[in-house]
């Protein structure tokens, strides 16, 4: 019994050190960098993976020592490692939020600490507090895909399905923006969360066929769920149903190019990556009164198209 | 006047294995029902094989589970289990790998999952809870590792296998039924099946009959691995790519309920498949009849919730009512 239990110690004790020592090794000691930038993540999808090449990919070359933390999703995670990147005293924090309502306390904590933050991506109501940011502007992505729809059907009267995502902002500001410009002629049939996740979209878009198979255009306002649907339509043996949807990966690319999306609105996260630590750095070296504010830009992307698309990933 | 009725009973008296869960099935075919009568498709058959093919990777787990719960077991890393399986018979299958080999090596690789889970219940004595908790969280960031955080596609190698058809009953619809008929006849009739029900019933007074307790549980840990290795690679046959956010701890929650709602006693020493297939089957209806009838996003998680919170204490009243 005695033996099992000092066995149960070593082994935990190996575990927690070795666990420890391979964290502690993936971050990078502080050499000749001319400052440390706090990059909090916020999940570990392709856009964030893609962010966080172009993020580090940037600090090599400018140079400056990036601090890794990713919150998984969780609100409460987040605001969590802002605290745990004040208290490493970085010289600035570069936050892809998890949900912009969970911004309001990361920025006001940064700010009473006096360390400059610099969204990506998502940006709040108020904005005052933040030392920059470079925004995706997703209602407008949301208008973009619908004014591409009313080209396309070129005045028919036709059937749009909207698989949405998770329900709250970043969702709803896609799908607002995308009925506020449907024209006349197309009308919403069916519309159902697919929670950003790639099996759940299919097993919607699954059930969009039974409840309406004569839809003739479907919104998706992401790629993940924009190939759940893709999956679910080609099962089914159905290529007439056009997918319009937003990304730019190498694979949503392909698919664009094939004909099997049919449009498709395309930025960069690793560019955005890029930019925020350039911008950061330059409001590090000069700082600003008011927050340096842009917009991400886009490329309106069908299969007539393809090479205009920014790199996604670098 | 009595004895008329008590006959007119006696004639309409449910097999066992239904009249168990006569409560539980009264809900799942009033909601059938509303269905049918809401939305004009709900009934139809392509509707049906559409519901029962969403459900078949939920019925595999589901199946595993109900057994190892019988035998006082819980494991909750199920779903993450699938998480991993599904990437790296993905990333086999991309870099070349045959598909019998990719999947032998994905049923495989769930049963180190469970192998692990089911020594560190029973050599380190750790609550199953615990243990399988701390395993999905490991799981889930190897799924992650094995994805690089990115999608990555089977190409076309399981594609036959995950909308493929004989006789029109989809292939995966044929697997779950096999896996599903297997536990129930397991718990049923073998000796295996009876030890689970008398491990999970008292442990001590197992082991003192004669069983190998711990034997027994690691085998159990081990076979539902190998279930999750199959689910695995039978959403992978769905969803032809592998993508972080894909099973985990989701669709282990779902998985539970349906045994849970099913009527198998979370301390275990009882179990019942055919209340798990009906767990399984209202799970798969109400999210198929949500979509449907298009309830509002914010009204779906209400939804799903008082659906399960009437299955679960009609059930357990009709339980309640035989003691």
């Amino acid at each position: 019994m005695m033996k099992s239990r000092i066995l149960t110690a070593v082994l935990t004790a190996t575990v927690a050190t070795s666990t420890l020592a391979a964290c502690g090794s993936g971050t990078d000691e502080a050499g000749d960098t001319a400052y440390t930038i706090g990059f909090v993540n916020a999940d570990s999808l392709d856009f964030h993976t893609c962010l966080e090449a172009g993020i580090d990919h940037e600090a090599q070359s400018v140079p400056v020592e990036i601090v890794h933390a990713n919150s998984t999703r969780d609100p409460a995670k987040e605001q969590a490692n802002v605290e745990d990147m004040i208290v490493r005293q970085v010289d600035a924090i570069v936050l892809q939020t998890v949900n912009i309502d969970s911004l309001e306390g990361a920025i006001a904590k940064a700010v009473a600490a006096d360390i400059p933050i610099f969204l990506t991506s998502v940006g709040g109501p108020d904005m005052a507090g933040v030392a920059g940011a470079e925004l995706s502007d997703v209602k407008h992505t949301g208008e973009v895909a619908a004014q591409w729809l009313n080209e396309d059907s070129a005045g028919k009267d036709v059937d749009v399905a909207i698989i949405a995502g998770a329900p709250g902002a970043a969702s709803d500001l896609f799908v607002g923006g995308f009925k506020s410009a449907l024209g006349p002629e197309a009308k919403v049939v069916f519309e159902q969360p697919g929670m950003f996740q790639r099996a759940k979209a299919q097993e919607v878009a699954e059930n969009l066929l039974q409840s309406h198979p004569d839809v003739q255009y479907v919104f998706v306002p992401n790629e993940e769920m924009g190939f759940g649907a893709l999956t679910a339509f080609e099962n089914a043996g159905r290529s007439d149903i056009k997918i319009i949807t937003n990304g730019g990966t190498e694979e949503g690319l392909e698919a664009t190019s094939e004909g099997r999306f049919a449009m498709l609105v395309a930025s960069s996260p690793y560019e955005l990556g890029v930019k925020a630590v350039s911008t950061m750095v330059d409001l590090l070296e000069d700082p600003r009164d008011e927050p340096v504010i842009g917009q991400i830009p886009t490329t309106v992307v069908t299969k007539d198209n393809v090479d205009a698309a920014p790199a996604y990933c670098g | 006047m009595n004895s008329i009725g008590l006959s007119r009973t006696t004639t309409l008296r449910l097999p066992p294995a239904l009249g168990r869960h006569a409560g539980l099935a009264a809900v799942l075919l009033l909601i059938c029902l509303y269905l049918s009568l809401r939305s004009e498709v709900f009934a139809t058959t392509p509707n049906v094989v559409n519901v029962l093919r969403q459900v078949a990777v939920m019925a595999v787990l589901a199946a595993g589970l109900t057994v190892l719960m019988a035998a006082g077991g819980l494991d909750f890393s199920l779903g993450s289990q699938v998480a991993v399986v599904v990437a790296v018979v993905a990333r086999l299958l991309e870099s070349g790998a045959h598909v019998v080999v990719a999947s032998i090596c994905g049923v495989l690789l769930g049963a180190v999952f469970g192998l692990v889970n089911g020594l560190v219940v029973t050599v380190f004595n750790v609550a199953p809870f615990v243990t399988t908790l701390a395993t999905a969280t490991v799981l889930d960031g190897a799924a992650l590792i094995a994805m690089q955080g990115q999608s990555v596609s089977a190409g076309g190698a399981l594609t036959e296998l995950g909308t493929g058809e004989v006789l029109g009953i989809p292939y995966l619809l044929l697997i779950a039924a096999v896996v599903i008929a297997g536990a129930a006849a397991t718990l049923r009739w073998t000796r295996f099946g009876r030890d689970a029900l008398a491990i999970g019933g008292n442990a001590v007074a197992a082991r003192l009959g004669g069983i190998a307790v711990p034997r027994h549980t690691v085998a159990l840990y081990v076979a539902n691995g190998m279930l999750a290795g199959l689910a695995g690679i039978m959403l992978l046959s769905r969803l032809g790519a592998a993508s972080p956010g894909t099973a985990g701890l989701h669709l282990e929650l779902t998985v539970v309920a349906a045994v849970v709602i099913g009527g198998t006693a979370l301390h275990g020493g009882n179990a019942t498949v055919a209340g798990t297939v009906l767990g399984v089957l209202l799970l798969g209806v109400v999210a198929n009849g949500i979509n449907l009838l298009q309830i509002d996003s914010f009204y779906q998680s209400v939804s799903v919730g008082v659906v399960l919170l009437v299955a679960a204490v009609v059930n357990q009243l009709r339980h309640r009512g035989r003691h």
